[in-house]
């Protein structure tokens, strides 16, 4: 079976797919997120959408676990001929060392020019794994191997709203100031915490950063992101 | 009817039912910790199950009312008071411009209160909700706890008409929990204990989540899954082996095993329980 179906307290269900990281596995969360999005009708009323897995919502008086399980195999047997539109955000960063306070340790691990460095991070199209953790913490896939830099031993009590971040293999934005453990690199001024529901970074979405300086920062704080269709 | 927020109270929010609109977007479920009391002072007044309440937390805020309205009040009892004189709770209480709400406190069960008001909370919906996530600085009154000096309002609208009933809230209850995903990756006395000790809540529990004191689980192989969704009452055990209930404004993906959830039916009551106080989780179909 390609997906295990899950109760999960009395009205919803864990749809789970192979137990790995990947494009390919997340391509088949997508197809089935996207599917269930076009059935709000039959009793679907909300859904989390994460690396290998789906919980799927529904109003207990419409819809059931085997309802669920059969709009399931409906939707991936659908998917083969269903085309996927793709849209690219581009994230502006800060990576001057007012933000990237870890940014010398970087370089000094990896064996890294300054320079390198912005070109290794803004090279990749990144891949939105998932969103979650706190409102538009996207989780990336993506980051160059010569980036890889471990966590820091004790986290910070509180790192600053915007911070761009690298912890072993992945990179990312930390929307909101939560305390974290991330080597900070530089600074991201858009609004990606999701008070505005037109300028939300979906899951499936490419993303990718490019340099700024510390006087572009300051004029984009607050903006918000925009999704750029590619496909 | 405009009325101000003369003391604020501890962690006193606007909630209402929650938001699933966002969920994909890492936006949680927030609403109110004690849905029942929230759909119970609703219905006194008859106002619809899903409109707004201030929630409290252990010490309620005091108000003055700048007009005619009615309240109704739910949940812990913390003695409220209307001009100096005492009032009872779950009851549609009339209040009159310039009087004043106040709370004593009390040593009774429980933790959460509503302070329901007739009408439509004039509060902005974000995510096709009103609650309050503090964390996220996303919706309520300005995405934050209330102050000292905030003035709110509450439209008039048409009253309907829907039966709910009243929380009993219990001393040390037993609380029914479901199978989570990962119950089979967890050992057979892990799966025992849960259900057969008595355990407490820690002081270290807030509306995102509650910790659970004396217990000691082994908990799975790896201690850690692939984060996946989560939701209000999930049991997470980490590689610690304390396990953490997840509450209103916990994330809505997580990366912990999930042994087991609360049912919807006893979260209201779960979220009730005073830190110190003890209770009892018992498996069920």
């Amino acid at each position: 079976m390609e997906f295990k179906i899950t109760p999960y307290g009395s009205n919803a269900v864990l749809i789970s797919f192979k137990n790995e990281i990947s494009a390919e596995v997340h391509k088949k969360v997508r197809y089935l997120y996207e599917g269930f999005r076009k059935f709000p009708k039959k009793g679907i009323i909300a859904l989390t959408p994460a690396y290998n897995s789906l919980v799927v919502y529904f109003e207990p008086k419409i819809q059931n676990i085997s309802g669920v399980y059969d709009l399931t195999e409906i939707i991936l047997s659908e998917s083969v001929s269903l085309q996927l539109e793709t849209f690219q955000v581009v994230l502006p960063v800060c990576y001057d060392d007012i933000f990237g306070i870890d940014i010398k340790f970087v370089l000094e691990h990896n064996n890294l020019t300054f320079e390198e460095l912005i070109i290794k991070h803004t090279s990749p199209e990144y891949l939105v794994y998932m969103i979650g953790f706190v409102p538009g913490f996207l989780y990336l896939g993506g980051l160059d191997e010569k980036l890889h830099t471990p966590r820091l031993s004790i986290p910070r009590t509180k790192i600053p709203k915007g911070s761009v971040g690298i912890a072993d293999n992945q990179t990312g934005v930390y929307p909101l100031e939560t305390p974290g453990g991330w080597q900070l690199i530089g600074n991201c001024p858009l609004n990606l915490t999701g008070n505005n529901k037109n300028a939300m970074i979906e899951m499936g979405d490419i993303v990718k950063f490019t340099s700024i300086t510390k006087e572009e920062h300051s004029k984009l704080l607050g903006e918000f992101p925009e999704r750029i269709l590619m496909s | 009817m405009k009325f101000k927020i003369l003391n604020a109270g501890l962690n006193s929010t606007i909630q209402d039912l929650g938001r699933i609109q966002g969920l994909a977007y890492g936006i949680p479920f927030s609403g109110a910790m004690d849905k029942k009391s929230l759909r119970f002072g609703n219905s006194i007044l008859g106002n619809p199950p899903t409109e707004a309440a201030i929630e409290f937390c252990v010490i309620a805020p005091s108000i003055e009312f700048n007009g005619n309205g009615c309240i109704a009040i739910t949940g812990v009892n913390l003695t409220p008071s209307l001009n100096n004189h005492l009032i009872p709770l779950n009851e549609k209480i009339t209040v009159k411009k310039n009087d004043i709400l106040r709370f004593k406190g009390s040593n009774e069960n429980g933790v959460y209160g509503y302070i329901c008001l007739k009408g439509r909370l004039n509060i902005p919906l974000i995510w096709g909700s009103k609650s309050t996530y503090v964390y996220g600085a996303i919706g309520g009154y300005k995405g934050r706890s209330l102050l000292k000096g905030d003035v709110l309002e509450v439209i008039k609208c048409v009253s309907i008409l829907k039966k709910e009933t009243q929380l009993l809230i219990q001393e040390n209850p037993t609380i029914r929990i479901l199978r989570g995903p990962e119950y089979y990756d967890f050992p057979d006395s892990d799966i025992e204990q849960i259900s057969e000790a008595i355990f407490t809540i820690s002081k270290n529990t807030n509306r995102m989540g509650a910790r659970i004191d004396n217990i000691q689980l082994k908990g799975t192989l790896t201690g850690n899954i692939i984060s996946s969704g989560t939701m209000p009452g999930t049991i997470q055990v980490p590689s610690s082996g304390i396990p953490i209930v997840l509450l209103s404004d916990s994330p809505c993906t997580g990366g912990y095993p999930r042994i087991g959830i609360i049912i919807k039916e006893d979260l209201d009551q779960f979220c009730q329980i005073k830190p110190g106080a003890s209770f009892r989780f018992k498996w069920c179909d």
